[in-house]
């Protein structure tokens, strides 16, 4: 399934636009990206599923559009 | 005659034009946002701007930070920002507040005002805006730099059948590290992205105060402007996370 990383996650995971394997939830998703990129569990960034920010209960599969959102901070 | 081009659009007419000459803004951070931001809100005719800033302008800010000139080098920024301003609209009323927000000084966020502007580079000011903004029922326009991306969101709007919506629902600060600052002195930036981003706040506080409301309200635009995609994220209250 295709990963979208924003701001200085795209550095951490190494692209803007990542493939991994299609997990079944978003719980699943935050254990497959920690197991993946350690760097990433101390990070702290929203999940959107189809551009809708979710929780970590929802469903995925392999249509769904997920992006990862960090909080900017530059200005 | 001064906002002629503005009064004549069918959604702003006189009587927007006084509820943009009744709004009370206040401007958090005169820095790459704040600048381009404060130019064209006082251009609109916003009647009142307060512009909070501890900082002094430095050479190295002037690539983006344009309302400043080779002068204002060394001088506060809020009241340097307010002097410039002066000259360019005697129409408004312009407050200079030579402090950053902070635990010791955030009662500057209760002064009865319309739209707080978060043009900040410091996470832990944006969460002391959220947090105070969401006791006082305020809307707060929120922008931020990382790389060639920008971020636009408002919170603390009401949606007809949703809770405002709170920065801390969609970063909940204590679901890990968060690095208190992108530096544009160590990272580097573009000087017209945080100018784009500001510009976007702009309408987005004229879109307020007119009473429109905002295409942004629980919503984040992120734009990348090397290659323009552009990706618009609906964000989501969360009503169990405290104050």
């Amino acid at each position: 399934m295709k990963i979208l990383a924003f701001g200085r996650l795209n550095e951490l995971v190494g692209s803007s636009q990542i493939e991994i394997d299609t997990v079944n939830s978003v719980q699943e998703l935050r254990h497959e990206l920690n197991r993946l990129f350690p760097q990433l569990e101390r990070e702290v960034f929203a999940i959107a599923v189809n551009k809708v920010v979710v929780t970590d209960e929802l469903n995925l599969d392999n249509n769904s559009e997920v992006a990862l959102l960090p909080p900017f901070s530059g200005g | 005659m001064r906002y002629h081009r503005q009064e004549i659009l069918h959604f702003v007419g006189a009587a927007g034009q006084d509820r943009l000459k009744n709004g009370r803004v206040l401007v958090i951070g005169a820095g790459g946002l704040g600048c381009p931001l404060l130019l064209y809100l006082a251009a609109a005719g916003v009647g009142t701007i307060a512009i909070a800033d501890g900082d002094f302008v430095d050479i190295t800010n002037l690539h983006r930070q344009v309302l400043f000139t080779e002068d204002s080098v060394g001088k506060n920024k809020a009241i340097e920002a307010v002097r410039i301003l002066k000259e360019r609209n005697t129409e408004i009323v312009l407050e200079a507040i030579s402090e950053h927000l902070s635990e010791s000084t955030v009662d500057m966020l209760k002064s009865d005002w319309n739209v707080i502007v978060d043009c900040t580079d410091r996470l832990s000011t944006r969460y002391l805006i959220d947090q105070q903004c969401a006791g006082l029922g305020l809307p707060w326009v929120h922008a931020a730099v990382e790389g060639q991306e920008i971020q636009v969101a408002v919170f603390g709007l009401s949606l007809e059948g949703e809770l405002p919506l709170r920065y801390r629902d969609v970063f909940p600060p204590e679901s890990g590290n968060i690095p208190e600052r992108f530096s544009c002195s160590i990272h580097g930036v573009i000087g017209t992205d945080p100018g784009v981003a500001a510009l976007i706040q702009a309408r987005e506080t004229i879109n307020i105060l007119l009473g429109r409301g905002s295409a942004l309200a629980a919503k984040m635009l992120i734009l990348n402007l090397e290659t323009y995609q552009q990706y618009t994220i609906s964000l989501k209250a969360n009503p169990v996370q405290p104050l």
